[in-house]
């Protein structure tokens, strides 16, 4: 069952049952009449009750994938799932994640693209996470796909600032934000960086030293 | 080419229906990557068959009744 076993989910169960009931009772009785009766029954179970699996899977399934425990699913996420559910991590991430208003879908609330079509692009984007798995790294050994997985394009510091605006007295008053104030909003200093917060998955970068 | 009977269209519309059905409740109880994205794509585009099928059975008695 989805993670929160939500009423919607629950709807979408009994729906499936109830279509599933009408649908295998018309495969076993064969009705030789093809009357208003036989037709209401299929109306229900090819069209309502489906629609209503429909909606409710969809929206279910909307929700499961922005949840961390969706993107951890796949084994080459597995270093990233763990240091975010590690109590003691220090990572940018596993901070974020302990956050109680968006802990559980921390993943989605820093990768998403917060544009005008952001929900859309975000899942255009992770489709293509779906395909590059299956097509690419699903026989990846994780010590592997964690030097080689990367970022499509640089971290945005548009995202951090969806919650961290820069405006408010508290964070200009921090010398380092202060004085880098127009680099951080151009993005030309990226918050998540060795030099300022450190980096979002530190163990995905090579050791001090080390080459890649 | 032969055009299926109504009651062979009617079963078959109702066993692939079973089967997006049960993609779609697989997403429910195991939401991971594959099954919600076979359950978003091939589970909605057989239920879609299924209902289109039905449909079309019911207009084309609609039409034979009416003429």
């Amino acid at each position: 069952m989805t993670a929160h076993g939500s009423p919607l989910a629950w709807f979408a169960i009994v729906c499936a049952a109830a279509a599933a009931a009408i649908l295998i009772t018309y495969l076993v009785r064969r009705p030789p009449a093809f009357d208003r009766a036989t037709k209401v029954w299929l109306l229900l179970g090819l069209g309502v009750f489906p629609i209503g699996v429909a909606l409710g899977g969809n929206i279910e399934g909307y929700r499961a994938t922005q949840t961390r425990a969706f993107c951890g699913s796949c084994h080459v996420m597995g270093a990233h799932a763990a240091d975010a559910n590690d109590a003691e991590s220090r990572s940018l991430a596993s901070r974020h994640s302990r956050n109680r208003f968006f802990g559980g879908e921390s993943c989605y609330a820093c990768h998403a693209d917060y544009g005008m079509y952001g929900t859309i692009v975000t899942k255009i984007g992770g489709l293509r996470h779906v395909w590059l798995y299956y097509t690419q790294y699903k026989d990846v050994p994780l010590e592997e796909a964690k030097k080689t997985i990367h970022v499509i394009k640089p971290y945005s510091n548009a995202t951090c600032m969806e919650c961290h605006s820069t405006r408010l007295d508290v964070w200009q008053s921090v010398p380092d934000h202060a004085s880098s104030l127009d680099d951080v909003r151009a993005g030309r200093v990226s918050c998540a960086s060795g030099g300022c917060h450190g980096f979002a998955h530190p163990f995905t970068k090579p050791a001090s030293g080390e080459k890649r | 080419m032969k055009i299926p009977s109504r009651e062979r269209v009617l079963r078959a519309a109702c066993v692939v229906a079973l089967a997006a059905i049960a993609l779609m409740v697989w997403s429910l109880f195991d939401p991971r990557p594959a099954p919600v994205v076979l359950a978003m794509s091939v589970g909605q585009m057989l239920g879609t068959l299924a209902l289109a099928a039905f449909l079309t059975v019911v207009i084309a008695d609609l039409r034979r009744a009416r003429f």
